[in-house]
Formats: C-alpha cells, structure tokens, sequence
C-alpha cells in the first residue's frame, strides 16, 4: 500500500468520525496502527494540526447536512433543527455518499426515517406518520424535477394513443401534504394537519413539477392503466389525464 | 539548451494550439439554478457561463433543458467537482462517459476539476481535498491525467485548490507541484486567484510569487470568487464579493498573461443576476482600464461551509 492511498485511508477515516477528528484519529487504525495527528498534519502560525484538519471535519458534516436541509427544507422546519440535524447526521453515518453527485445523497432518507422512527413502535404517533410522509413527498419531488419527462417524446408519438408519462410519480400517504408542504417549506405553519388519506399523482409539464390529489377510484383505475393491467387510457379520463400531463 | 529562436517558436505554435482548443471567451458567470428563469427571461448579455458538470449531467428535467437553451447562445464550460484526480481509488468511467456526452450536446469549450481528491474506498466526502505534495503524488497524478484526457479525447484544465492544511510528507511547494504537473502531462490550468489568496494566507506564502512560478502559458481560465477571513484562517466560501487583495493579485497577474478567460463564481448567499453581473464586470474593468474596483466592506461575522454544491429547487 502507498503511503497516498494510507493518507487518504486514514484522512476519510478521521473527518467523517462522528465523535471529531481527534478520537477519529485515535479510532482510525491503518495496518493496525493508529496515526497522531501531528505527525501527519503540519500546524501552522495560527492553528494547531488538530485545528487545521479539524476545518475539514467541521466542513464535511456541515456541508451534507446543508445539501439535506435545501433537499428537505419543509422537514426541517416541521421537524425543528436540532432533531432534524439528529437524523441527518445519524443517516450521514449510515450512509455515507458513495456517489459522485448530491442528487443520490438523500435518495434514502425517507426509508432511513422509517426505520428509525416506527423502531419498535406498534403503534406510532401521528407526528411520526406526518413526518415521514413529509420526507417521501420531497424526495419524490427531487426525482420528477430531475428524472424522465416527455418533454422530448411529443413530437414522436401519436396523439391517439395517449401513453402513461415517464414522469409520472404516484404517492399513496396518510396526510394532506401537498396542500400544506408550502407553509411547511416557509416555515409559515401553526400545526401538523390532521391525517387524511391522500391520494397524489406527481406529473411533469414543460419541466415544471405538478402533484394532484386523486379520488381512490381515479387513483386505482390510473394505477391500473400504468402497471398494463388496463391496456389503454380509460376515455372517462382520457382527456383530463392529457390535460394534467399524467398521458401524452 | 533551445536557442531563442526556436523557443520563440514553439511558444508561438503553443498560441496558436492554444487559441484553437482554448478560445479566449472574456468574462462569465458561474450558472446557477436561482438564474435559470432569469436567463432564459432576459438572455442577458454575458460573454459566457461555466456550469457545475454534475448538476447537469444526471438530470432528464429542467436543468438539461435550461443548459441546452444557454449553450445555444453562450459559450459553456464544464467545470466538475467529482473527478478525484488525486484519489487512489480507481478512476470513474462511467462519470467520465456522462461528462463526454453533456460535452457533445453543449459543445462546452473544455472541462475542467479540481487538483485535489474527493473520497477514497468508495466513499465521497462531497470535500476538495488536498493532496500530499511529493514525487509520489505527483507521479500518481500525472498518470491520471493522461489516462482522463485519452478518454476525453481532449486535454484536461485542472483549477489549484484552496487548503487549510499542508502534509508532513510535503516535499514539494504547491506551484512546483502544479509547474512539474502541467509539464509532464498535457493538462491546462484554470487559475483560481482567490484559491491562491486563500491558500497564501492559511500557509503563509506570498501570493504573486505562486502566480509567477506558474507555467502561465498553460493558465487557459482564471476563477474569482469571495472568501470568508476567520482572523486565524480564510475558507473558501463564494459567498461574498471578491475581496480587495484578489482584484490587485488578478491586476497583476493578467499584466504577466495577457487576456485569459475570467470567470466569477458565487455559490452561496448568491445574489440577483444583475449584481452578480456588477462584480464580473469590475474584471472587465481591471483588464481594460487597470483600473481597481472601489473597495467592499465585507463582513466575517456568519458560520459557513466551503462552497457547497446542491441542486435542489424550491418547491
């Protein structure tokens, strides 16, 4: 092993420790030996070599969690900061990015949340419930916003035919959150709503993400139609379904 | 030792190679989401924009729209954080295939990272972080380096990262690094000033004395950017105007370059696109008239994080 590839062994292993980058640096062993901090880093005029790595440390949990908050902001804000910066940092440790893009770091989040949330618990608050429904509502938006439209696809397909867009995102939750993710996002909220099976469809037109709330029986009947258990559009919705982007 | 003649020469078929793959564009803008609808709105007049590569090259939605709309109109250059030339984890072709397609769709003028490595045994810190500045580093480096541009199938422009810490095992200064790494593979530089600034002052070396050790033939674009001056230490922040001291190293250093592509970046606290505009501007200035901006008062007095990159909208 190069003494790089040590370097960068022991670098990772110290500024993603959760409990700082001096017990890191204890608990970060490379070939069964542990590394002194000073005898890695130089300090300089100004700060020592625990605090120049520190920066690093202090850089790599806040800037995250950051990505988390902007991702997840009507969470935050329902939440409060200190617990939502409880579980992002909790996740982070979990789940450390191991891709090359931010859009893939909170991809897990919601079922992060779920897990430790509903942990042993038979019969779980309706705060709990809430929160989680928050969570799999922006995630969802996050990957309409980014994922396959039909756009592109207008011009090559004929309009009799109208086809389920690549785009569309169905969401089956216990809550009203799209009506009231807004305040939740503005932080302009008095208290949680009261639960209320929802029904939504995420579309996509002109690039702009859209979510509206179904009917049970529109919601089966479109599930239906976009799993291919019903072969065509049904007329009934024919019509609105282009209207809203759900077809194409 | 070549005679005057010939370096004469040589130095004029690096320009005119040079002129080719590396038009001089002027000065851009760093693209940012809180501008998209602005720009498609206004199409404002901007000699051209640099994006981040990967807040571009997964998205089938808006922001692809957006930069096939901008590249239409503008010069584009693809500027990556994820790259990790420096790691010793394998390098990422899959990565490298999604930055060559958005390559050819924009037809961006070049692409351009970072001299630093992101994360190693599979995980990303999402963190620029600095190398060991030695032989074996650079040996490392510099075998990347070919193997990206074979790749490409163009050369790779590597931007001088900003540091808050050196290696015990440095034996190299970082512009020695850069000058033996821009010579012995075929990468350009992209100069970022204020990573100079910042570096200069968490390491304390004089700034203008890095620039001069430079290939600077190599320099095919310049950053700016604002930085946040905790008293004991600066972090690279972009979340401010560009301080002083870096109009006047990027006054000095252009009398050494000539015109070299200049680009503002602001990631954070980033302001409305016309003000964004202002500040690019004040290097117009600079360049054409020598004439230094008036000097912001800017203030220290806020938490913050090194340039952090998200592409999440508003709902």
């Amino acid at each position: 092993m190069s003494d790089l590839k040590q370097i960068q062994e022991w670098m990772v292993g110290v500024i993603t420790h959760p409990k700082g980058a001096v017990i890191g640096a204890e608990e970060t062993s490379i070939n069964d030996q542990h590394w002194n901090i000073q005898s890695v880093v130089s300090p300089s005029d100004t700060l020592t070599s625990e605090q120049r790595i520190g920066i690093y440390h202090n850089g790599y949990f806040a800037r995250l969690i950051e990505c988390f908050k902007v991702e997840y902001r009507g969470l935050l804000n329902a939440l409060g900061e200190k617990l939502f910066q409880h579980f992002a940092w909790n996740f982070l440790l979990e789940h450390p990015s191991t891709s090359y893009t931010l859009n893939d770091l909170g991809k897990l989040f919601p079922s992060f949340l779920e897990s430790t949330l509903l942990e042993n618990e038979s019969a779980p608050e309706s705060w709990q419930l809430f929160i989680l429904d928050v969570a799999k509502f922006e995630r969802t938006f996050t990957e309409v916003y980014n994922g396959e439209g039909h756009e592109t696809l207008l011009d090559t397909k004929s309009s009799n035919q109208l086809q389920t867009s690549p785009a569309i995102v169905m969401l089956d939750l216990k809550f009203p959150v799209a009506e009231c993710i807004g305040h939740f996002r503005e932080d302009n909220f008095t208290s949680f709503p009261e639960p209320m099976i929802s029904h939504y469809v995420f579309t996509r037109q002109n690039y702009m993400v859209k979510v509206y709330r179904l009917e049970d029986s529109e919601y089966q009947i479109l599930l239906d139609w976009k799993s291919g258990v019903l072969d065509s559009c049904p007329d009934t919705f024919r019509q609105k379904w282009k209207a809203i982007g759900v077809g194409y | 030792m070549n005679s005057d003649a010939e370096v004469s020469a040589s130095h004029f078929l690096f320009e005119m190679e040079k002129e080719k793959a590396f038009p001089y564009l002027g000065f851009g803008l760093g693209l940012r989401s809180k501008h998209f609808q602005y720009i498609l709105n206004n199409k404002p007049e901007i000699d051209w924009f640099e994006i981040i590569s990967e807040n571009f090259i997964d998205s089938k939605g808006f922001p692809r729209y957006v930069i096939h709309q901008i590249a239409e109109r503008y010069p584009v250059v693809m500027h990556g954080v994820s790259m990790s030339i420096g790691s010793t984890d394998p390098i990422n072709f899959d990565y490298l295939k999604k930055l060559k397609v958005m390559e050819k769709e924009i037809n961006a003028q070049w692409i351009s990272d970072h001299l630093c490595w992101t994360g190693v045994l599979g995980k990303n810190t999402h963190d620029l972080l600095p190398l060991p500045l030695n032989e074996e580093t650079l040996k490392h480096v510099v075998e990347r380096i070919k193997v990206v541009s074979d790749f490409l199938e163009r050369p790779l422009v590597l931007e001088n990262p900003s540091s808050y810490l050196q290696f015990k095992s440095d034996t190299l200064t970082e512009w020695d690094f850069i000058r033996e790494m821009a010579n012995q593979s075929d990468c350009r530089l992209l100069l970022d000033l204020n990573n100079v600034y910042v570096s200069s002052f968490n390491h304390q070396f004089d700034p203008f004395e890095y620039v001069k050790a430079l290939p600077l033939e190599k320099v095919v674009q310049f950053h700016l950017a604002g930085h946040l001056n905790k008293g004991t230490h600066i972090i690279d922040t972009h979340d401010n105007h560009v301080v002083q001291a870096v109009w006047e190293l990027y006054q000095k250093t252009i009398q050494l370059t000539g015109p070299v592509s200049t680009l503002l970046e602001w990631d954070s606290n980033i302001p409305e696109f016309p003000e964004l505009k202002k500040e690019v501007l004040k290097a117009k200035a600079i360049f054409e008239n020598g004439k230094l901006p008036e000097e912001v008062l800017i203030s220290n007095n806020t938490e913050t994080v090194s340039n952090a990159l998200s592409t999440t909208p508003a709902i």
